[in-house]
């Protein structure tokens, strides 16, 4: 599974242990997701800026929305293979 | 939108919740490359990566003016979008409605009255607290009254009790003391023929109960606390005898060859 893939990398290159390697890809998660929240948008680099949008209701019964959105950058697109 | 110091911020996140020691920062500062390294390699042979409890990311392709055209897209865990939605509210729920201003104004109701009854119940134990108060206070003045009108015909005949209506103030060697609710004024006099720790003692006669009545001249080097243990047996009671001897300003401060006058129940 990908998710294992990028553990590995980190356990690899960092010489850490398959528990902490987990741990630390976890916490990287969680790390972004707070700072999201609190910011509103965050950037990783070399993949991208996450952010939150909030959208207008359309009528008065509908309510307005917050959605996450991500913008992947050039170069990640590119280094995937998807269209610039 | 502005690139964040996530490195900096982010081993700061992992130090602080004891995820790296000191010891591992360096590892920490890589981690975002390392992760991006993962993701990119990973979907560079698959469609999906998984980013933790974070969401996934998800290539896609759809036809676009006849031509395949392929893009990559972020779904969101369900419980981050819910966390996220939860913190943001529009501006219309936020604006004030009449049915908003309407739910204020009973909950106000609802606290008023909730506070109305509480004051109702606390006035109501009060008012008894009150109205045994002013009955306890009516009986000790009246006993305070009879206890005055059976002293005044002493006052003349002992001269050493007398009643606040007839106490001279002026006088230097009246003193007062207030003893168990009773105020009762105290004659007190220097005597001439007491020497520096000397003391005379009489007994007299106050309320039916039989007194000694010691007049004691203050030696150098004595205190309330010694004169105290010796005359009432207690030295905690030092109060008692500046309570009598009004003159005395600062009970720490007594002169030698001052009068002290001295109260003791005669229990033999």
């Amino acid at each position: 599974m990908s998710l294992s893939k990028s553990i590995a990398i980190l356990i690899e290159e960092l010489q850490i242990n398959e528990k902490s390697g987990a741990k630390l890809y976890d916490s990287f998660w969680k790390y972004i997701a707070k700072t999201l929240a609190e910011d509103g948008s965050v950037e990783i680099n070399g993949i991208g800026v996450f952010s939150i949008v909030k959208t207008e209701p359309k009528d008065d019964k509908s309510k307005a929305e917050s959605k996450i959105i991500f913008t992947p950058s050039a170069a990640f697109k590119s280094e995937i293979g998807v269209e610039i | 939108m502005a690139a964040k110091n996530l490195n900096h911020k982010f081993i700061e996140y992992l130090y602080k919740n004891k995820i790296i020691s000191k010891d591992n920062i360096k590892k920490g500062k890589d981690l975002e490359s390392l992760v991006t390294k993962g993701i990119i390699e990973s979907l560079k042979k698959e469609n999906e990566h998984p980013l933790s409890n974070f969401g996934v990311f998800r290539k896609t392709s759809a036809y676009v003016s006849g031509r395949n055209v392929k893009n990559v897209e972020f779904i969101p865990n369900e419980a981050l979008q819910k966390s996220i939605t939860g913190r943001y509210v529009s501006k219309k729920e936020g604006q004030f409605s009449i049915k908003k201003i309407l739910k204020m104004i009973f909950v106000i109701l609802g606290i008023l009255s909730a506070l109305f009854i509480l004051f109702g119940i606390l006035f109501t134990f009060c008012r008894n607290d009150i109205k045994s108060f002013i009955d306890n206070q009516k009986s000790k003045n009246e006993m305070r009254k009879q206890y005055n009108n059976d002293l005044s015909g002493d006052a003349d005949t002992t001269n050493d009790i007398v009643t606040k209506e007839n106490i001279d103030m002026e006088d230097e060697n009246v003193y007062a003391t207030k003893e168990e609710d009773l105020v009762i004024k105290i004659r007190g006099d220097k005597d001439p023929e007491l020497k520096e720790g000397e003391y005379k003692e009489e007994l007299i006669e106050y309320n039916g109960k039989i007194y000694k009545k010691f007049k004691y001249t203050i030696k150098k080097g004595d205190t309330l606390w010694d004169i105290s243990a010796k005359f009432l047996d207690d030295a905690f009671r030092w109060p008692f005898l500046h309570n009598i001897n009004k003159y005395i300003i600062d009970p720490d401060v007594i002169e030698p060859g001052d009068p002290l006058t001295i109260y003791v129940e005669n229990k033999s």
